[in-house]
């Protein structure tokens, strides 16, 4: 026997990840079909299996489009170390890092515990988020019929992506659980996954596709690809 | 030969239903229909896919019915086989009857 209100996750998940003019309908047949009895663990196989049967049904449907923000999102990072944005992090990072020598906070620079922190990765990590922000934005703003999509895309890729540093991480904590400075890098890779990386990706994409109105011409161009 | 589209395997329990179902038919009865019948559980965003896909091709046409209480104020799209899909569906029976003739394995009763 179920309650009269769905699982509220689930739904919110029904009403936020469904694409479409038929979202309003099939949202209410699921809602019919928990009032007639149907329990909570159906209401949430239904509502995983929609979702995922929608995103695949997405992607073959812009095959073209899933394809290019796929290698677009992969070869990110390449892009980003052969362009002159990497040298100018690095540039912003010496003004501040090598300074940092001669200032009270030199511990920061010359204590080898601190200086496993790595903390001149910190503007890198700020700035490619940034990165990811914008082209999130841009995306979003070229197709706001597609922004789940494109947004999913480029999420699944770029946390992917980050999966092999936290596992190192994760397996020199297991190493040393002693030290906390293992267990400091693991917490700071997996907020970087986790957090700041979905945060820029989602905020951006939903901020982008909300005021997106499409270049037309562009549309034109790459949905005749 | 003139390129023909076959009906896939899904398509055509989904129009079926929607034979069976009649004029009132949409998500919730369509879905209890090829559960009944199939006894598998079927996920209701499969079948909005499919009947989307079925109305791109011209064999199933939509309208939207008014909103209810009782689905937290979400109307039903309602659909309806057209012309075009029950000779789809006739063609599909034909075709399945054809290759069913005759194969050893199903004479004789059930395997």
């Amino acid at each position: 026997m179920s309650s009269s209100t769905p699982p509220r996750l689930a739904h919110w998940l029904l009403e936020h990840c469904i694409a479409g003019p038929r979202r309003e309908s099939l949202v209410g047949d699921m809602l019919e079909q928990y009032q007639r009895g149907r329990s909570a663990t159906w209401y949430w196989r239904q509502t995983v299996s929609t979702i995922a049967i929608g995103f695949t049904d997405e992607i073959w449907q812009h095959k073209t489009l899933a394809a290019c923000v796929t290698l677009l999102s992969l070869y990110l990072p390449d892009l980003y170390m052969f362009s002159k944005l990497g040298l100018w992090v690095a540039r912003f990072d010496q003004l501040w890092y090598r300074p940092l020598i001669n200032t009270r906070w030199h511990w920061v620079v010359t204590d080898p515990w601190a200086y496993r922190l790595k903390p001149y990765l910190w503007t890198s990590e700020i700035a490619w988020c940034a990165i990811l922000a914008v082209l999130s934005w841009i995306l979003g703003r070229l197709y706001p019929r597609q922004t789940g999509l494109v947004v999913t895309l480029l999420l699944i890729t770029q946390v992917g992506q980050r999966l092999p540093y936290l596992r190192s991480a994760t397996e020199d904590w297991i190493r040393d659980p002693g030290n906390p400075i293992w267990l400091f890098g693991l917490l700071w890779f997996s907020a970087i996954t986790f957090v700041a990386i979905p945060g820029s990706i989602l905020l951006a994409g939903a901020a982008g596709g909300r005021r997106g109105i499409g270049l037309r011409f562009w549309r034109q161009i790459t949905d005749n690809l | 030969m003139a390129k023909r589209e076959f009906l896939g395997g899904f398509e055509l329990l989904v129009l079926l239903a929607l034979i069976r179902v009649g004029d009132e038919a949409y998500g919730v009865p369509i879905s209890d229909a090829i559960e009944e019948s199939s006894g598998r559980e079927v996920a209701i965003g499969s079948v909005y896919i499919t009947l989307d896909r079925l109305q791109v091709k011209g064999l199933v046409s939509s309208r939207l019915g008014e909103p209810t209480a009782a689905r937290g104020g979400r109307a039903k799209t309602y659909f309806r086989i057209t012309a075009a899909g029950l000779r789809q569906v006739r063609q599909a029976r034909r075709t399945l009857i054809r290759l069913w003739d005759g194969v050893p394995q199903f004479e004789g009763g059930p395997a």
